[in-house]
């Protein structure tokens, strides 16, 4: 049954085996996501077990389209709000997490591509900061994975993560505005 | 995407197991993908992926599904459900009781016709009004009476009004006593009307039978 389906029918019926279906398959990107801010083992199990106990309400209420999505955002919403409740916990700097996570939420361009365009992205390019344009460089046109460019480069892994996803924003900014 | 090949491939990039070119392509698939990209980065923080965690949460929902199906067997029979049946039972034994005991009050009334019947034929208007000792009822009903008497009385035309006792042996009358006229032909009359070709239901009969012309 596709997820759409047991939506509808869980908001119907209520029944806990339907939802269970629909949580099943994110439940180790859910934990993997959960560490990520909680970064404890025991906190990232709880978390998940909690953001399913709310779910048991929110979806029989809420219209949702794309669950993986929704659940993704409700359950990084979740994490946050765990951190900012228990201080104690906060050894991850919300702050960076928050820009980064909003920065990725950008729906990829699927769009076709004209002569213009990539003569707009050269001159983007180029204006870039220079990391960020080597990072963007190596990563989109010549197919590097993170580990090889930071071995090219010599930037720490999560700079150059951090490099590629704000070289892309800025890029697809610079673009709408020319 | 199935799930425990995602999850495969996490742990494949975790632990350095991938070549570049699937490297590339997971770091693209999730730089479009903030879920899996923080999920990621989550067991990157962890070490790799433990199947510890991960199958004790599967454990853990499970559970959770069973309980609430539990909680919906003990909501269903909760002391408030089986308080609002109890008394509705108790209800329903009240009522019914009452119903049954009311029919069966009844039951001799109706026999005994208090409220009286009123027979008309062609010619003759007849009541008959039983008293409360009386549960006669003609086997063939009050129209086969009414119509004997018509039979028997034709020849009068004034209204009376007279009394009737008599005693049920083996479906006949017996016994038969009327008063309430002196007009012995008359009497006569009813006892061979009440007699003739009729058979009675009941044990008493005690009425009072208003005749006369319509």
């Amino acid at each position: 049954m596709d997820e759409r389906t047991l939506l509808i029918r869980y908001r119907q019926t209520g029944n806990l085996q339907d939802l269970g279906e629909l949580f099943t398959p994110y439940m180790s990107l859910l934990y993997g996501v959960c560490y990520k801010y909680l970064q404890d083992q025991y906190h990232s199990q709880d978390a998940v077990m909690q953001i399913f106990e709310e779910l048991i309400s929110k979806m029989r209420t809420h219209e949702v389209d794309n669950f993986k999505s929704w659940l993704y955002v409700y359950a990084r919403n979740y994490c946050l709000m765990q951190l900012r409740k228990d201080k104690r916990q906060n050894s991850v700097p919300i702050d960076q997490h928050l820009t980064e996570a909003e920065a990725q939420l950008s729906v990829p361009d699927e769009v076709v591509w004209l002569e213009q365009d990539f003569e707009k992205l050269e001159v983007c390019l180029v204006g870039l900061i220079p990391e960020q344009e080597q990072c963007v460089r190596l990563f989109y046109l010549e197919k590097k994975c993170y580990k090889e460019i930071a071995a090219m480069t010599g930037f720490d892994l999560n700079k150059v993560k951090s490099y590629i996803q704000n070289g892309k924003r800025n890029l697809k900014l610079c673009m709408e505005k020319m | 995407m199935d799930n425990n090949y995602q999850l495969s491939r996490i742990h494949n990039y975790v632990a350095g197991l991938m070549s570049r070119e699937d490297m590339h392509a997971l770091e693209r698939e999730a730089i479009n993908d903030p879920f899996l990209q923080d999920a990621i980065d989550g067991y990157k923080l962890q070490n790799g992926v433990e199947t510890a965690p991960l199958s004790l949460l599967q454990k853990r929902l499970a559970e959770r599904i069973e309980q609430r199906g539990l909680e919906r067997n003990r909501r269903f029979f909760g002391w408030q459900r089986l308080t609002v049946g109890l008394v509705a039972a108790v209800m329903f034994v009240v009522v019914c009781s009452l119903l049954v005991f009311r029919h069966l009050q009844q039951k001799p009334t109706n026999s005994a016709q208090v409220e009286g019947i009123t027979i008309i034929t062609p010619a003759l208007r007849v009541q008959v009004v039983p008293e409360e000792n009386s549960d006669a009822r003609p086997l063939k009903g009050w129209d086969r009476f009414s119509q004997e008497l018509h039979k028997n009385l034709s020849s009068y035309t004034n209204a009376i009004s007279v009394d009737v006792q008599f005693d049920i042996v083996n479906g006949h009358a017996d016994d038969i006593r009327i008063s309430g006229t002196s007009d012995s032909h008359f009497v006569e009359k009813i006892k061979e009307t009440i007699q003739q070709e009729l058979l009675w239901e009941g044990e008493k009969a005690n009425f009072r039978l208003h005749i006369g012309a319509e």
